[in-house]
């Protein structure tokens, strides 16, 4: 993290006590649960995660990349050759995976970046290099084809295997808090605002001595490396690799469409857009069993693009980006100083 | 050695006559995407899903009347003008003040609506149209074409040379070339912008269709093709030149014979992926395609 400027944490506190009362809560209520409704928990945990480690590209430095399915899949595709490997412990695939991803990470954004590819151009470029992955994986032998890999259980923690799937709950609750953490200084840091600014007026930011190319490399390069953090911890936890999930579109979808539902470039946004979206799609396909129709998840799938469509239209800041505009037009109608940093 | 030279010659003629018919197709559905991007300006990705349900009406009209699948067109043509009319009026249009990338979603997000309502009405299950007017195939020494795609490529061409012949010779097409070019100078000289995005639009839906019935009548239907052909027309129209109909013709053309040769070699299942590795390069050094006017 860069140098931040001064006075950047006046709601820190305030930050680190939402933070506890969330923590307690989840932590408390957890073990409680029966194992589906922890299910859910986990992955709500999971895609808010995955939504703010998009945000970071997709939300503040305002590049829509579609290909993080990418990132994901070398978590969850490393976790599973590393499995293949016998004595050693699966945990050994995060490092590796991390490497492996800031390094591939990085090649993309010298080339995109270096070639200026924006807007549409970006969101393709990205798309069509994830597709080739997922394209390579299922005509690829060691990477299992189109049937994916197995993950067997290991021998203890130091292989994410557990009596129960709980401390997943746990391990997704500390990745959650910790991105949290970093993206509210990431926010208010030299770093954060380069990646505003140059987002807003890519232009203006360049006269101001942005050094834009690099900013965005390493906006790229730390949403990626995040994202495939939690490819790992999938992995753990599912014990299944499968190129139609791992690596698609869907994947992407789930963590754009959970930051555009928070608020894109807010810190607490994707982390509430990604739960709801877990939570939207969980009760699609439970209301769906109940009714009895045959395909629900096909009627479900249908909804949620719908509801996609709706939430940008009517939306199009997020539900936390809504609130956080409402108080600072407030603020400024009351001719108080609105606040920096929260847009 | 020169058996060898001879297959592989043999071989290559097979890919490149193949191609070019599946060009041709290619070629169409990229116009239909490219005319939406140049007039109405809708980066068009529920294009894949209208060709979707293009097929499904196909197979469903072939299954009921067993008459040969392009008859439905009659129906299929007015049909998906309206859908694609009334779609950009009631929907699309509300999309277009929100920043470039929101709208890029809202477009994924009707074609996951469309490709799964096709799931849910019709389930996974692969339908296949197998019109005995369409059976049988033309061997012209080593190369073997199906009567179904020259037919395909076939009504593909007329279908093109058409959509030319009016953007070039009508008062519409030259309308739509004012929209495309300077959308604030047509307003200003009288034309009716709402009206004409929303035909081109409409338009769009037509290639759609058309390519739709054609595509149904080659390969099975599954609803897991919308986005394949969505991804296709985005980039046929890359490589060929965003709003250029010559570029979606040329590189309609280039990709179906790259897939093609592939193919015929044994290749298939990585032609895509190198169609894509293709299209990336040409993003990066010439971002406004092959035959490439505006940006």
């Amino acid at each position: 993290m860069s140098t931040a400027i001064p006075s950047p944490s006046r709601s820190a506190p305030r930050l680190y006590i939402a933070l506890a009362i969330v923590i307690l809560a989840i932590g408390c209520v957890g073990p409680l649960l029966n194992p589906y409704y922890q299910r859910v928990l986990m992955m709500g945990l999971l895609f808010g995660y995955l939504a703010a480690s998009w945000n970071i590209i997709g939300g503040y430095a305002g590049q829509m990349s579609l290909g993080h399915a990418l990132f994901f899949g070398v978590g969850s595709y490393t976790v599973a050759l590393v499995a293949k490997v016998p004595q050693v412990p699966l945990i050994l695939a995060l490092p590796i995976a991390l490497v492996a991803a800031a390094l591939i990470a990085w090649c993309v954004a010298a080339i995109c970046f270096r070639y200026a590819l924006k807007g549409i151009y970006f969101a393709v470029g990205t798309l069509l290099l994830a597709e080739i992955a997922r394209i390579v994986a299922m005509n690829s032998e060691t990477l299992g084809r189109s049937q994916g890999l197995q993950v067997p259980p290991g021998n203890g923690a130091l292989s994410l295997t557990f009596a129960t799937d709980l401390p997943f709950l746990y391990i997704f609750l500390v990745m959650a808090a910790a991105l949290l953490v970093y993206t509210h200084y990431m926010s208010r840091s030299r770093f954060g605002y380069a990646m505003v600014a140059l987002r807003e007026q890519e232009d203006a930011a360049q006269a101001l001595a942005v050094d834009v190319t690099q900013v965005k490399r390493r906006a790229f390069v730390i949403s990626g490396t995040l994202t495939a953090a939690a490819g790992v911890m999938y992995a753990g936890l599912v014990r299944f690799v499968d190129p139609g999930y791992d690596l698609s579109l869907g994947v992407v979808l789930m963590m754009v469409m959970g930051a555009v539902l928070g608020g894109r470039g807010t810190v607490w946004g994707p982390f509430v857009g990604g739960f709801i979206v877990v939570l939207v799609q969980e009760a699609l396909v439970m209301i769906g069993s109940m009714v009895g129709t045959t395909s629900v998840s096909a009627l479900a799938q249908m909804i949620y693009g719908l509801f996609f469509v709706v939430i940008l239209l009517a939306f199009p800041r997020g539900i936390v980006g809504e609130i956080l505009a409402r108080r600072a037009d407030r603020r400024a109608s009351l001719g108080a100083q609105p606040r920096g940093g929260a847009k | 050695m020169t058996a060898e030279v001879e297959m592989i010659f043999s071989l290559l003629l097979v890919g490149l006559a193949s191609g070019v018919f599946t060009g041709l197709l290619l070629a169409l559905i990229s116009t239909g995407f490219n005319m939406s991007l140049g007039v109405s300006r809708v980066v068009n990705f529920q294009h894949g899903g209208m060709i979707l349900w293009a097929m499904y009406a196909s197979f469903f009209f072939w299954n009921a009347t067993h008459l040969n699948p392009y008859v439905v067109l009659l129906i299929a043509v007015p049909a998906s003008f309206a859908v694609g009319y009334a779609l950009y009026r009631l929907l699309i249009v509300r999309s277009l003040k929100t920043p470039e990338d929101s709208q890029i979603l809202f477009s994924i997000g009707l074609l996951i609506a469309f490709q799964y309502s096709a799931q849910f009405f019709f389930s996974t299950d692969a339908h296949s149209v197998s019109s005995d007017s369409l059976h049988g195939s033309l061997v012209l020494g080593p190369v073997v074409l199906q009567y179904g795609q020259i037919v395909a490529g076939a009504i593909a061409l007329v279908v093109l040379l058409a959509l030319h012949v009016m953007l070039a010779r009508s008062d519409l097409g030259r309308f739509l070339h004012a929209c495309a070019q300077n959308p604030v100078g047509a307003r200003v000289s009288g034309l009716n912008v709402e009206h004409l995005s929303a035909t081109a639009m409409g338009l769009a839906a037509v290639c759609a269709a058309i390519s739709g019935v054609a595509l149904s009548t080659l390969a099975p239907v599954i609803p897991e093709r919308a986005f394949e052909y969505a991804i296709l027309a985005v980039v046929v129209s890359v490589f060929g030149g965003m709003g250029s109909m010559t570029g979606s013709i040329v590189g309609g053309l280039v990709v179906g014979i790259i897939v093609s040769t592939c193919q015929a070699f044994g290749y298939g299942a990585v032609a895509q992926a190198i169609v894509y590795a293709l299209v990336f390069v040409i993003f990066l050094v010439r971002p406004t395609g092959l035959m490439g006017g505006r940006a």
